[in-house]
C-alpha cells in the first residue's frame, strides 16, 4: 500500500550533514509537502530519492524496490518510469538547445518508442495537458519563458506517466501570477492523473496548496509532520511555530 | 644510396611490415578482443608510423600487424585505387613486405579502405580493414569521453536518437548521410565510418571480417563475419540508402555506388569495379 | 451532571465515543508557556443525532471540534470512531494518512470560516472530494451545482471564485463541499453563522436531512434556537470540562441561568 518509504535517510557533502535521520511514507495518489527554509535539507531529500545523489545512510524504497543500491541502468529505468522530477532550475531538468517535443521525446524514446510522428504527437498531447499550445511543441525549450519551462517540465516527467512525481520549488523563480497558473496547473494534474507528489517548497502557502501532509524540516532533521491544516493551525515543534508565525 | 641508408643497411632494416614484432602481436591482441566484442571500441597503443596522422594511420597499422607473405593486398580510397592517398599506402605495404598488391577485389586476401566498401563481391575469408577519422558515434551528442564511456556501458543511446527526432522535427527527414550511427548486434552503437548510407547497409549479415583502426584516436573495432549492424531509424522515417540521378555513365551499372561528376554525369565511385564491368584492367 | 442513559463510554452502535480528551498548547515563542484549552472532555454520538456543544467564547468548543477532527493535535484522551470503511479508529491517535482518507469522505468538517481555495470555481470547490473518491467529472460537478443551489446560492456564482464571495457565500459553498460526500460524521462549527434566516433555513434543512439519514454530527451555534430546533442532546462545557449535558431545551436553561 505505501508507494515510497524513506527511512534513516542520512546525507553528508564532505563534513556537513545535509540530512540525518529523515523517515517518512507516501501513499497512492498522495500529496505531501515538505517545508522547510533553504538549508534545512529538504531539496537534498528529494534528490536522494531522485538518485541524483546517492544516500549515506538509510533505506529508500518505491513499490517495494530498493533504490540506494541499483545500478546505473536500472537507476535510469526508474527516472523514466517510475518517477519524474520538476526542478526548480528548468535548465537542469531540460536540454535547453532542443526542441520542446524533443525534451518529451527523450523519455519516450527510452521507453523505445520508435515512431517519429506518434512521439511527436504524443508530446504534443502532453504539452495540451499543460496548457501549452500545440504549435509551440518544435519550438527550442530555450524560447520558452519562465513558467513555460515549468509547464514542459511537467511534461516530460509525466511523459511515461510514472506513479510518483517530485516537485523541488516548482513556482520559487517565478513572477506572482505565473506562480499562481503552475500551481493550478499541479493540481488539475493530480485530480486528473491521481500521481503521488512529494512537493518541497519554502513557501508555507504552496504547501497548503497542495499537500495533504507535511513534514517540516530543520537543520537537516524532521522536526515534525502531520496533516497539512494541522500542521499549519496547530504546530508542535518551536520552529514550525516561529515558521507558521512568522509566514505572511 | 644515401648516409641514411648506410647507415640502417639492408640486413638491420625495418621488420617485415615495418612494424616490430612486439607491436604486430599486441595490435592482433587487441584487433582478436574487438572481434571478440564486435561494435566495442578497444584502445591500443597507436605507434608513429611514416604518414600523417589523419591519412590513415590506424587502417595501415591494422594491415601491417595482419599481412603475411602470401596475402594480396588491395588498397582504395573513396573508392579509387589510384588516389594519392591509396598509392603511399600501397607504397608503404609493397616496400616493407615485398607482397603482391592487385585491384580486384575478388583476388584480394586484404583490402585496406577509406570511405568506401567495394561495389565488387570480396573474397571469401578475406579481411576488410577500414580508415577511422572518429570512432565515437556519440561524439555527435557528448563531447566528453567520460561521458560517452559511460553512455555505451550503460547503453544509454537516447542522446543519439533525441538527436535523430530532432532532425526530422528540423528537416522532415534524418538528415545524416555519413557516419550514419548503428547498433551492432542489438548492444553497442557503432560508427561505421564516412562510407555512404550504400555500404552501411551492406553490413548487416556481412560474411566479411570488418576491421575498424583510428590511429589519431587510437581505437580498433571489428564486425566479425554475419554481425547483426542495424541502422537507427524511426518506423516512420526508415534507413534509405542514397540515390544515384542516373545509371553509371561509363559502364551502366544501376547498383553500385555513384556520385555525379561535373561535366561527366553519375559515375561509380569504385573505379576497379567499374573497370572489370568494361573489361578494363 | 445530567445523563440521560448514555454512559461516556459509549454503545456499541455509537458513531463517535470521546473519552477524556484533552488539549493543552504549548507556546514555543512565549517561552514554553502551556494553555490548557480542553481538560477532560467525554461524550458519545450515535448515527442520527446531533449533539449541540454550548459554551461561553473560550470554554473550548471550537477546539472539541478541531481536536476531532486533527486539525488540532490532540494531547490525550481517545476518540473512537466507527468507519464503515477502516472499522473502529481512535481519531486521537490514528495515523495522519488515516486521518486525510477520512476527511476526504466519511468527516466531514464545516468551519466557520472558508480557507478558499484561490482560482478555484464554487463547483469544483465542492466537487473535489467526489472527485477525490473516483466519481466522473460530469456527474461531481451536477451533484455540486445541486447542493449550491439547495442551499440558494445563485446560479451565476456556481462557477465564481470562492475567494472573491462574501462571508455568507462562501459558508454555503463551505457546507455544501462538506455534504458533498455523504458525510458519518459532521463537525459543525457555526455553519450558519453568516447567513440570513431564509438562506439559514435552507442549510439547516440540508443538516438535518443528512442526520435523518443516518449521520452522527457535533455542533457549534452562534443561536440558541437553532441548537433547540436540530439538536437531540447538548452538552455544556466550561472551561474545556463537560459540566452539563442533557435535553437542548434543559441545557439552554442551564446556561441562561
Amino acid at each position: 500500500m505505501t508507494l515510497l518509504a524513506v527511512r534513516g535517510l542520512t546525507k553528508r557533502y564532505g563534513g556537513r550533514v545535509a540530512c540525518t535521520d529523515v523517515s517518512f511514507e507516501v501513499y497512492p495518489g498522495e500529496v505531501l509537502g515538505i517545508v522547510g527554509e533553504s538549508g534545512s535539507g529538504k531539496s537534498t531529500v528529494l534528490q536522494c530519492i531522485y538518485l541524483e545523489t546517492m544516500a549515506d545512510n538509510g533505506s529508500i524504497t518505491l513499490d517495494g524496490e530498493e533504490l540506494t543500491t541499483v545500478d546505473a541502468m536500472r537507476r535510469r529505468w526508474l527516472r523514466s518510469f517510475r518517477m519524474g522530477m520538476v526542478h526548480q532550475d528548468a535548465a537542469r531538468g531540460l536540454d535547453l538547445g532542443v526542441s520542446a517535443g524533443g525534451n518529451i521525446a527523450e523519455r519516450l524514446l527510452a521507453a523505445d518508442w520508435r515512431h517519429a510522428g506518434r512521439i511527436r504527437a504524443r508530446g504534443t498531447e502532453l504539452l495540451s495537458r499543460v496548457e501549452v499550445a500545440a504549435d509551440r511543441v518544435d519550438d527550442l525549450a530555450s524560447a520558452y519563458s519562465g513558467g513555460m519551462r515549468q509547464r514542459l517540465q511537467l511534461a516530460k516527467a509525466m511523459a511515461n506517466e510514472p506513479p510518483l512525481l517530485l516537485l523541488d520549488e516548482p513556482t520559487s523563480s517565478l513572477d506572482v501570477h505565473v506562480q499562481a497558473a503552475i500551481l493550478d496547473l499541479v493540481k488539475e494534474l493530480h485530480a486528473q492523473t491521481g500521481v503521488a507528489m512529494v512537493v518541497v517548497s519554502h513557501d508555507l502557502g504552496v504547501i497548503r496548496l497542495l499537500a495533504q501532509r507535511t513534514l517540516v524540516m530543520y537543520r537537516g532533521r524532521v522536526v515534525e509532520s502531520g496533516i497539512t491544516e494541522q500542521v499549519l493551525e496547530d504546530p508542535q515543534d518551536a520552529y514550525t511555530q516561529l515558521l507558521v508565525a512568522s509566514s505572511l | 644510396m644515401s648516409r641514411l641508408g648506410e647507415l640502417a643497411g639492408d640486413a638491420t632494416g625495418y621488420s617485415f611490415a615495418f612494424l616490430d614484432e612486439h607491436t604486430k602481436r599486441e595490435l592482433r591482441r587487441r584487433t582478436l578482443k574487438a572481434v571478440a566484442l564486435p561494435g566495442y571500441q578497444v584502445a591500443f597503443g597507436s605507434r608513429e608510423m611514416p604518414l600523417a596522422r589523419g591519412w590513415g594511420t590506424g587502417g595501415i597499422q591494422l594491415t601491417l600487424s595482419l599481412v603475411g607473405p602470401a596475402d594480396v593486398v588491395k588498397v582504395i580510397d573513396q573508392g579509387d585505387d589510384a588516389s594519392m592517398n591509396a598509392v603511399n599506402i600501397r607504397a608503404l605495404v609493397t616496400k616493407t613486405t615485398g607482397v603482391r598488391t592487385t585491384r580486384d577485389a575478388g583476388e584480394a586476401t586484404l583490402i585496406q579502405t577509406r570511405h568506401r566498401i567495394p561495389d565488387s563481391p570480396v573474397r571469401p575469408g578475406a579481411i576488410v580493414v577500414l580508415q577511422v577519422p572518429f570512432p565515437e558515434p556519440l561524439r555527435l551528442v557528448e563531447p566528453s569521453d567520460a561521458v560517452t564511456r559511460r553512455m555505451h556501458a550503460e547503453r544509454d543511446y537516447s542522446k543519439m536518437w533525441l538527436y535523430l527526432y530532432e532532425d526530422i522535427v528540423r528537416y522532415g527527414r534524418i538528415s545524416l548521410s555519413y557516419r550514419y550511427p548503428c547498433m551492432v548486434n542489438g548492444t553497442v552503437l557503432m560508427d561505421p565510418t564516412p562510407i555512404p548510407r550504400h555500404d552501411v547497409a551492406k553490413l548487416h549479415q556481412n560474411p566479411t571480417l570488418y576491421l575498424f583502426g583510428a590511429g589519431r584516436e587510437q581505437r580498433v573495432y571489428a564486425l566479425p563475419p554475419y554481425t547483426d549492424v542495424v541502422p537507427l531509424d524511426f518506423e516512420d522515417h526508415p534507413f534509405q540508402t542514397e540515390r544515384a540521378g542516373a545509371p553509371c555513365a561509363r559502364c551502366g551499372s544501376d547498383t553500385s555506388y555513384r556520385t555525379e561528376v561535373p561535366g561527366q554525369g553519375w559515375l561509380c565511385s569504385d573505379t576497379a569495379y567499374c573497370d572489370a564491368r568494361l573489361g578494363v584492367s | 451532571m445530567s445523563d440521560l442513559g448514555t454512559s461516556p463510554a459509549g454503545s456499541a452502535t455509537d458513531t463517535l465515543t470521546v473519552t477524556g480528551l484533552h488539549k493543552t498548547f504549548t507556546l514555543h515563542l512565549l517561552g514554553g508557556r502551556r494553555l490548557p484549552a480542553l481538560v477532560d472532555v467525554s461524550l458519545s454520538v450515535a448515527p442520527g443525532e446531533l449533539v449541540a456543544v454550548l459554551g461561553a467564547s473560550g470554554s473550548g468548543k471550537s477546539t472539541l471540534l478541531k481536536c476531532l477532527s486533527r486539525t488540532y493535535l490532540p494531547s490525550g484522551g481517545s476518540a473512537r470512531y466507527r468507519s464503515a470503511r477502516y472499522g473502529p479508529v481512535d481519531l486521537v491517535s490514528a495515523p495522519d494518512q488515516l486521518m486525510v482518507a477520512l476527511r476526504g469522505g466519511e468527516i466531514a468538517v464545516v468551519s466557520q470560516f472558508l480557507h478558499a481555495v484561490p482560482r478555484t470555481p464554487a463547483d469544483l470547490v465542492v466537487a473535489e472530494p467526489l472527485l477525490r473518491n473516483g466519481m466522473d467529472r460530469t456527474a461531481a460537478r451536477d451533484r455540486a451545482r445541486g447542493l449550491l443551489a439547495r442551499l440558494l446560492l445563485p446560479e451565476a456564482l456556481h462557477d465564481g471564485y470562492p475567494s472573491t464571495f462574501s462571508g455568507g457565500e462562501r459558508q454555503r459553498v463551505n457546507l455544501a463541499r462538506a455534504m458533498a460526500t455523504t458525510p458519518r460524521l459532521l463537525l459543525l462549527d457555526e455553519p450558519t453563522s453568516a447567513l440570513d434566516p431564509v438562506t439559514r433555513e435552507a442549510a439547516k434543512a440540508l443538516i438535518r436531512e443528512s442526520v435523518a439519514g443516518g449521520a452522527a454530527a457535533i455542533g457549534v451555534f452562534h443561536d440558541l434556537s437553532t441548537v433547540e430546533e436540530l439538536a437531540s442532546r447538548a452538552l455544556l462545557i466550561e472551561r474545556g470540562r463537560v459540566a452539563a449535558e442533557g435535553k437542548p431545551a434543559e441545557i439552554v436553561t442551564v446556561l441562561n441561568g
